[in-house]
């Protein structure tokens, strides 16, 4: 995959269509899934990985092939998600009683709906680093350095995020 | 909580709609994709040389199909705007349209901005704002607040709890800064000294000088009033009820702009309403240099675009259109000459001014990749301009 990556981005870079589209499939799903869990609205969601791609697209002549491609759009992914679910929050002041779209959607599959309801009850910040860590698997090192935070930190939210879950679902 | 369930939960949760997004998404990278030019090769490649003049591009009313051309929107399958940017957008910050220094705050702190497009970085500040007549920064951390020149020498520092909003007003030798502190509104003297509550309890809402040697102050407080307070006398000359996100004295100090989500109001300067604006969420505005027009930004949810209106002073005249876009634009600022209006277009990553020419026409020019050379790395809040001072 790596490979197999760094030939997609050199294709991608030098205008090729198909490698472009190679990236694209490579990364989109995990993409547009990370930012769903943080902002906890498939429209929203659906903007942000868009708006993330289309940023990366334009970095893409300044990108660096021996690094990996996905940090560099999850960071990009995960601070706007972020910033989306921060506005939305000033947003709730005014417009009051606008429940989360995307709630009515989920499907029942065992833990699966309580612990994403449980989610939605953290702020964007620590649903940001639970994603970054159990969905996209990135260590609290790399997450520090994504999001531009102290390693404390990141450590702190990901122990209040755990434990505010697990005190939710009554573990 | 069990890590390896909250690993399984969120690989396994249904995300709605996700094949149908990424068909749309592909559709939309794509587009944006064939609209640039390809990277040179490493053989070929020449590094931008630093240049005086303007990239420009002349448009019609950015309303017009021939003004969405240039702007290089992109419609999405439901009609919306995607966003795309400014075509032939410089590329980096080579230059600045119109003398002046910039402010602006990134992730990484507030950055000087000079008109040939050479920045310095002034420290890890979260925040910042300029003094009345462009000679000083005023820059905020967590619990401190300092004081330096454009070139980023320390003049002198104050610890406090949580300070936000630190705000610089006065004339050339006589000086006040006023900022918030654990609910608090201080005052204290441009040299440093005479720190003390003005307020104890203020809403979190940066306050505004009046222009002057009044020291006159307006703030808001956090059961729904703004109060204008002369802060030598501690005399309140006036005031209103409202709960405004921003409050903004006119550069002459007879007039005062209060903005909420969904209304731009004008004040005179005891307080008596004189205008409403309304339509729209109002995200930003700014008094021209001269006072004689207000410029603000609205953004339409439901068709994902945003607009930058200009109206006369009062707010009493028709509103016009300058410039408008798909996606989010943050905020907007005059250059000190009055000439251009920069709108900080975070969706695109661009700043984009704009200049009012003959009749309809304006001039644009955009700097392009803003994230990445003041964050150093695209992606992450956009950086917020804090000020254009001459």
């Amino acid at each position: 995959m790596r490979g197999n990556e760094r030939a997609w981005i050199r294709g991608a870079q030098r205008g090729s269509v198909p490698d472009l589209e190679q990236l694209f499939r490579a990364h989109w799903a995990r993409a547009y899934r990370a930012a769903y869990l943080i902002v906890q609205d498939a429209a929203a969601a659906e903007d942000v990985a868009q708006e993330s791609f289309i940023a990366a697209v334009r970095a893409l002549g300044r990108f660096d092939r021996r690094r990996p491609f996905g940090p560099w759009l999850h960071r990009i992914v995960a601070n706007r998600a972020i910033d989306w679910a921060r506005a939305r929050t000033a947003r709730a002041e005014v417009e009051l009683g606008e429940p989360p779209a995307s709630l009515d959607e989920r499907t029942d599959s065992g833990d699966a709906v309580p612990i994403a309801a449980a989610l939605l009850e953290l702020s964007p910040e620590h649903r940001a680093v639970i994603v970054l860590r159990y969905l996209l698997d990135y260590t609290p090192g790399e997450i520090a350095d994504l999001l531009e935070l102290p390693r404390g930190t990141v450590n702190s939210r990901l122990r209040r995020g755990l434990d505010q879950l697990g005190s939710q679902l009554g573990e | 909580m069990n890590e390896s369930a909250v690993r399984k939960t969120l690989t396994s949760v249904v995300v709605p709609g996700e094949l149908e997004a990424r068909g749309r998404g592909w559709t939309v990278v794509r587009e944006v994709f064939e609209d640039l030019e390809p990277t040179p090769s490493p053989s070929s490649r020449r590094w931008p040389i630093a240049v005086a003049a303007v990239a420009v591009v002349l448009v019609a009313a950015a309303v017009t199909p021939p003004g969405r051309a240039v702007l290089g929107s992109v419609r999405d399958a439901i009609g919306r705007d995607r966003v795309v940017g400014v075509k032939g957008a410089q590329p980096s910050l080579f230059s600045l349209p119109a003398p002046g220094r910039l402010l602006a705050v990134s992730t990484r702190g507030p950055w000087v901005v000079d008109p040939n497009g050479s920045k310095r970085l002034l420290g890890a500040y979260r925040e910042a704002s300029w003094s009345p007549y462009g000679k000083f920064v005023v820059a905020t951390k967590a619990d401190e607040l300092d004081t330096l020149e454009p070139g980023g020498r320390l003049h002198w520092s104050i610890a406090k709890p949580g300070i936000t909003g630190a705000r610089w007003g006065g004339t050339r030798t006589d000086t006040r800064i006023a900022y918030l502190s654990g609910g608090a509104l201080h005052v204290i003297g441009g040299d440093g000294r005479d720190d003390r509550i003005l307020v104890p309890r203020a809403a979190p809402v940066a306050p505004s000088w009046k222009s002057g040697d009044d020291h006159v102050l307006v703030y808001a407080t956090p059961n729904g009033r703004v109060r204008i307070v002369d802060t030598d006398s501690g005399h309140v000359n006036g005031g209103w009820q409202g709960s405004p996100k921003q409050l903004a004295y006119s550069p002459d100090g007879k007039l005062i702009l209060a903005r909420s989500p969904k209304a731009l109001d004008v004040y005179n300067a005891i307080g008596f309403h004189l205008a409403r604006i309304t339509g729209g969420r109002f995200v930003d505005a700014a008094w021209a240099p001269a006072a004689d027009t207000l410029a603000y930004v609205t953004f339409d949810r439901a068709t994902n675009r945003s607009t930058v209106w200009t109206v006369n002073r009062e707010g009493t005249g028709r509103a016009q259109q300058l410039f408008g876009g798909a996606g989010r634009i943050s905020g907007v600022t005059w250059s000190p000459d009055g000439r251009w209006v920069l709108a900080s277009w975070d969706s695109a990553d661009e700043w984009v001014f704009i200049r009012r020419g003959d009749g309809a026409t304006k001039v644009v020019a955009a700097r392009a990749s803003i994230t990445d050379q003041l964050n150093g790395h695209p992606g992450g809040t956009f950086p917020a301009v804090a000020g254009w001072s001459p």
